[in-house]
């Protein structure tokens, strides 16, 4: 949600925010029209789509979609190959590393086209982010805390932009030059 | 010190000492590294170094480390960004009042610090515009090299200074002491006043007279006094600094697209932020111009805005993202031809751009009877066609300024200048009484300074 008021508000595109992964989380939040969708902040969301619909939202003039497949990733390979850009949340926790270890190795075989997406996460621990940085050759980006996912403050946009592909970690936002003191 | 940082430019230089502006090797920091030469007669300014460690004010630079090798003593200080006093006066040909009362505050509450230091006060001793950088902040007080103590005699600390900001009893070898730096600080404001070129200004000169009497009686005895007249002053003239809140939305609209509401909405920005008013661009049509400049890479980002020059601007966001303009700002609104959003927003002055063309007329007389009934509509037609101007002001019955024909809107031209200074002044409240009258004696001389400066400026650019 944070990338598609980024890409809406931020970015002034027009953008979708498909519910794929079977969530029925944006259906609890507001009730969709007879088109199957609802408008919010600029952003048309899709409650509870099905994967066959998604050809056809490709064809309706959106200039970004962002797809949440949730955790059913292994059943969204076609379509998660298709994207332009992967995506893929990494939660570090003690309990949870191993889960993420096995995405990882998932993502990184052969039936998955050796892809190469964007892992990221929040709250991640140094050493267990070189860890399995060094592991698996991947780099993690370490996403800030975002208080509220419909309201992106300036000091996110760099990691949207990140994330999105907008900008390249060598192609940061340029800065205001410093003006030169002429005397002292 | 060379492994640890990486000189990037000279900032200045002077008798014994030359100053840097450098970069921290690992922490990326820059910082003023001042080298000092290891010769008996400049040795003695390496005591900046403890007089800056015992002062803890945001407005003077922090020290962070002193060093030496066989030929210089290295004092590295934080780096005061922006220009000096002197060089904004230099360059600018107005000098706004609110400026002169911000800057003498913020001079006089730095001093006012050091003349309450515990359990030694102390004197500044060399106030001058070329010791005052002008930061986002605030300003910065540099150079501490002759600060001393109070009561501190018998040495060669005391009793240096710029003869023309000096105080007398500093020139005749008398003790320097508080009342010293109140006397620079009375003689910055008369700078400042000739520098202003507005006959409002005159009202300041009283207490410069007063802070700047030779009788150390009749001379004010701390800067809080100072500070309290200037405050007293101000508030009974009604200046600027207290109406700020008369205007701070403009709202910008054109008669049809591509009139040339953008370009009048961005100089009018750009010529806010040339006189030290802070303003910023806001767009608030679906062109998406400002979007797709930004993507060009031709602004520098600052938090969700975007900055060139003396332009600040905004694209148009959308509810899903939070960014504010700074506050205290004038929002100048582009709404493009949108005339239904710019009525519909509440401004203090909305600027309604008609077209000079002869196809363009029938679309500006529709328009102005939308908008005719908005009381502090302005009038302007595009493209310096001032035939079509006077036509358009015989039949809407109320003035019709002329925008002239310019090229680049981020630039401030003489033209743009002296429109905007003309529609502010008539339109906009006393807030801007930029008036060009010259009144005070030796003024001239500062014009003529002023005009070599921006000659160079020029020149330089």
């Amino acid at each position: 949600m944070a990338l598609a008021n980024y890409a809406a508000s931020g970015l002034g595109e027009k953008t979708a925010c498909l519910e794929l992964g079977g969530q029925q989380e944006f259906g609890r939040w507001k009730t969709a029209g007879r088109e199957g969708y609802f408008t919010e902040a600029g952003i048309d969301y899709y409650p509870g789509l099905d994967k066959t619909q998604i050809p056809m939202l490709l064809n309706c003039g959106y200039e970004t979609i962002i797809m949440d497949f949730g955790d059913d990733y292994r059943n969204a390979s076609g379509e998660l190959l298709r994207c332009d850009r992967k995506i893929i949340l990494l939660s570090l926790n003690p309990w949870q590393e191993f889960a993420a270890r096995k995405l990882v190795q998932t993502v990184q075989s052969a039936e998955w086209g050796n892809a190469v997406p964007v892992y990221a996460g929040v709250h991640i621990q140094k050493p267990v982010k070189k860890a399995l940085e060094k592991e698996f050759g991947i780099s993690v980006l370490t996403l800030p805390v975002i208080p509220d996912p419909v309201c992106i403050r300036a000091e996110e946009f760099p990691c949207m932009d990140l994330i999105l592909g907008r900008r390249t970690e060598n192609n940061k936002r340029k800065k205001a030059r410093i003006p030169i003191r002429k005397r002292i | 010190m060379s492994g640890r940082y990486r000189v990037l430019s000279e900032l200045g230089r002077g008798s014994g000492s030359i100053v840097y502006l450098v970069r921290h090797q690992k922490l990326g920091e820059y910082r003023a590294v001042k080298c000092i030469k290891k010769e008996p007669e400049f040795t003695w300014k390496v005591r900046e170094a403890s007089i800056l460690n015992r002062l803890n004010h945001p407005q003077i630079p922090r020290v962070y480390d002193l060093d030496e090798d066989d030929h210089y003593y290295y004092l590295v200080e934080e780096y005061a960004r922006g220009e000096s006093l002197e060089a904004k006066m230099l360059r600018s040909s107005f000098i706004t009042l609110d400026f002169i009362f911000q800057v003498i505050t913020e001079t006089a509450n730095v001093l006012d610090y050091m003349h309450h230091l515990k359990p030694v006060p102390m004197v500044y001793q060399d106030l001058k515009p070329e010791h005052i950088i002008l930061g986002r902040e605030g300003i910065k007080l540099i150079d501490f090299g002759t600060a001393c103590c109070l009561g501190e005699t018998g040495n060669k600390f005391q009793n240096y200074g710029t003869p023309k900001f000096c105080a007398p009893e500093q020139a005749t070898g008398e003790q320097a002491g508080i009342q010293s730096d109140i006397y620079s600080i009375g003689k910055l404001l008369e700078e400042l006043v000739y520098a202003e070129g507005n006959h409002h200004a005159r009202c300041l000169m009283q207490i410069a007279g007063k802070a700047t009497s030779p009788d150390l009686s009749v001379r004010y005895q701390t800067a809080e006094e100072l500070l309290a007249d200037l405050s007293v002053q101000m508030q009974s003239n009604n200046h600027s600094i207290y109406q700020r809140h008369l205007l701070t939305k403009i709202v910008a609209a054109g008669s049809q697209p591509h009139i040339g509401t953008t370009h009048l909405s961005i100089s009018l920005t750009v010529y806010l932020n040339h006189k030290n008013r802070q303003a910023v661009y806001r767009e608030k049509n679906t062109s998406r111009h400002m979007r797709n400049a930004v993507e060009s890479g031709i602004f520098a980002e600052e938090g969700g805005l975007y900055r060139r020059n003396d332009f600040l601007g905004m694209p148009a966001y959308g509810e899903g993202v939070s960014v504010n303009a700074p506050n205290g700002s004038i929002e100048v609104l582009d709404y493009g031809s949108d005339l239904a959003g710019a009525l519909a927003e509440r401004a203090d002055m909305l600027l309604f751009m008609a077209g000079s063309r002869e196809w363009e007329t029938g679309f500006a007389d529709l328009a102005f009877e939308r908008l005719k009934s908005e009381k502090n509509l302005v009038v302007i037609a595009n493209y310096g066609g001032k035939q079509q101007a006077r036509r358009y002001q015989e039949k809407y019955g109320q003035p019709v300024y002329c925008f002239p024909l310019d090229a680049d809107p981020f630039e401030m031209t003489k033209e743009k200048e002296s429109l905007f200074d003309g529609l502010l002044e008539k339109e906009g409240n006393e807030m801007y009484e930029y008036r060009n009258c010259r009144i005070c004696p030796g003024e001239w001389s500062n014009t003529l300074i002023r005009g070599i400066g921006k000659l160079c400026g020029k020149w330089v650019r």
